[in-house]
């Protein structure tokens, strides 16, 4: 769960300059919807290598 | 031949006026510039244009043709590209105030190739701030307007080149799309939009958004046309490595029919559509099944997961690009762009590798159904373009904001790097246009272009304009 405070001790740490109240609340709230999202993530994923992104070409499909 | 003929004419169409010399170049650049002129007051669809430039080129043009020498595919046609390719006589901003006064020098490949093609670059088209974002309604130049109604957004990130080409200003326009930047404002402003295959075209000089995902393509009024683009287009590029490694499969083949393709049509969650939208829809698939496709439905799980992985992806990608303009200019980005490079600098190195191994996992699920059929089939957009300012729409029995509207369904070309194509089949309830898309295997950009070409041999909604007046949307019929 993210907070402003959470917010604010990342980027103390990191070096980076203070952000504004309102631009705070909305950094709080996408960081939030980003862990949502990540925890949406079934765990059988985690096994998994990141592997290349590049889709495979049919002939690295029928040799798989 | 008047100027508002012209501007509905396909770039194949109008290179046979400019070979047997019905037309000059000079004539054609004229026609755009005159369009441009009325239109970009209403739409805002440019951020640059160079008409002195264009129209030398375009007196140079003619007399390559007078002295009978030998013409490239795109000989004086001209072309508008989004402003965050880089060209060499432009300036490239990205539509950000980071860049304003920040001058890239170089070009991007794609634009070079399709110079030695012939064309001639006319202008930069305004684009979301950065491509980080799906309505066009954040830029430095002020948000673009929807030419089939000036009330509502163009959708983007390439929005300014959707603008472009839907009002007649240009026959064809380059976009990026990194997660329906193409498609989004293609489907939006009814024209026809290609992502191709991932490496299939080449980035570089590409100011990128999120690399995993990034891809450049063209925008037009015909399937035909982007074939041509696409070919101009696509090749190794000894700047781009990843490039050399998909080939296309096959070049634009006139069908007689369908007979023979089975086309899978995506149900489920995370494929819901406004009523309106639906209907079009299931008109186009008639189209297709009438004219001999098989239509099969097919469920495929995990879409709400794969949203919310790709968006965890871009926004560590972005994030990681953007972290010198961030220390260095951060008060020049628009805040809502702000907000989101402020958020993916916080991402963990596990939480950007965690969602690119569901990555894995999800897109072997989808390589997996393209073994049973040829191509897969959903709505471009579930809604038609919301109006300026809308930041939420309501469809289905579900409320969402009008960014992820725009992107919940053309992400999952990105996730996967699969080509995807979108084609005008009609209009919603509100007059504005509706996109097909269809899905293909890697590498069969020319064969999902070949299926689209042949939907527009069956109806003509893709040659329906809208029919602008200073500022008064007028929609034209379809």
């Amino acid at each position: 769960m993210w907070t402003k405070d959470r917010l604010k001790a990342l980027r103390d740490h990191s070096g980076w300059p203070p952000l504004d109240d309102d631009l705070s609340d909305a950094v709080v709230a996408l960081l939030n919807d980003l862990e949502r999202d990540l925890a949406a993530i079934p765990s059988a994923a985690w096994a998994e290598p990141a592997g290349s992104f590049l889709p495979p070409r049919d002939d690295e499909r029928a040799s798989a | 031949m008047s100027t508002h003929s012209l501007s509905t004419l396909t770039v194949s169409e109008l290179s046979t006026l400019l070979r047997r010399k019905q037309l000059t170049a000079e004539d054609l650049v004229r026609s755009s510039l005159a369009e441009i002129e009325r239109h970009q007051p209403t739409t805002n669809a440019f951020v640059a244009v160079d008409a002195d430039r264009a129209l030398e080129q375009a007196k140079l043009a003619d007399q390559a043709v007078a002295h009978g020498l030998s013409l490239g595919p795109l000989h004086g046609i001209p072309v508008a590209i989004k402003d965050n390719y880089l060209t060499a006589d432009l300036p490239t901003t990205a539509s950000s105030r980071v860049l304003k006064d920040r001058p890239l020098g170089g070009e991007a490949t794609s634009v070079a190739r399709l110079r030695e093609a012939g064309a001639i670059i006319i202008g930069k088209t305004n684009m979301h701030e950065w491509a980080y974002g799906a309505t066009n309604e954040v830029s430095a130049f002020g948000p673009t307007r929807n030419p089939w109604n000036t009330d509502h957004i163009t959708g983007g990130s390439s929005g300014g080149s959707g603008a472009a080409v839907a009002a007649g200003m240009v026959p064809v326009a380059l976009g990026s799309d990194t997660g329906g930047s193409i498609r989004i404002p293609s489907a939006a402003c009814g024209i026809t939009g290609i992502k191709p295959t991932l490496g299939v075209v080449s980035r570089h000089g590409v100011l990128p958004l999120s690399w995993s995902f990034d891809c450049a393509g063209p925008m037009g009024r015909s399937a035909e046309d982007l074939a041509l683009i696409l070919k101009i287009m696509s090749g190794p590029d000894v700047n781009v490595p990843a490039s050399a490694r998909v080939r296309l499969t096959e070049e634009l083949l006139p069908r007689r029919s369908l007979k023979g393709v089975r086309l899978g049509v995506l149900q489920g969650p995370g494929f819901e559509r406004a009523d309106d939208v639906d209907h079009t829809i299931q008109n186009a698939l008639s189209v297709l099944r009438e004219d001999g496709a098989e239509l099969v439905e097919i469920n495929l799980p995990g879409m709400s997961v794969g949203f919310g992985a790709w968006k965890v992806i871009m926004h560590a990608e972005a994030s990681a690009y953007h972290r010198p303009f961030l220390d260095e200019r951060a008060g020049d980005y628009a805040d809502s762009v702000r907000i989101q490079l402020e958020a993916g600098r916080c991402l963990s190195a596990t939480d950007y590798l965690a969602a690119q191994q569901y990555r894995a996992v999800f897109n072997r699920e989808v390589y997996d159904l393209l073994s049973s059929v040829s191509a897969l089939v959903t709505p471009t957009l579930p809604v038609t373009a919301p109006r300026l300012g809308q930041s939420r729409v309501t469809y289905g029995g579900r409320e969402i904001t009008s960014q992820d509207a725009m992107t919940c369904i053309t992400w999952l070309a990105n996730f996967t790097g699969l080509p995807a194509v979108t084609v005008p089949c009609g209009v919603g309830s509100n007059g504005l246009p509706v996109g097909l898309a269809l899905h293909g295997r890697v590498g069969a950009d020319y064969w999902l272009l070949d299926i689209a070409a042949r939907f527009q041999m069956l109806t003509d909604w893709h040659r329906s304009r809208p029919t602008l007046n200073n500022g008064v949307s007028d929609r034209g019929s379809p």
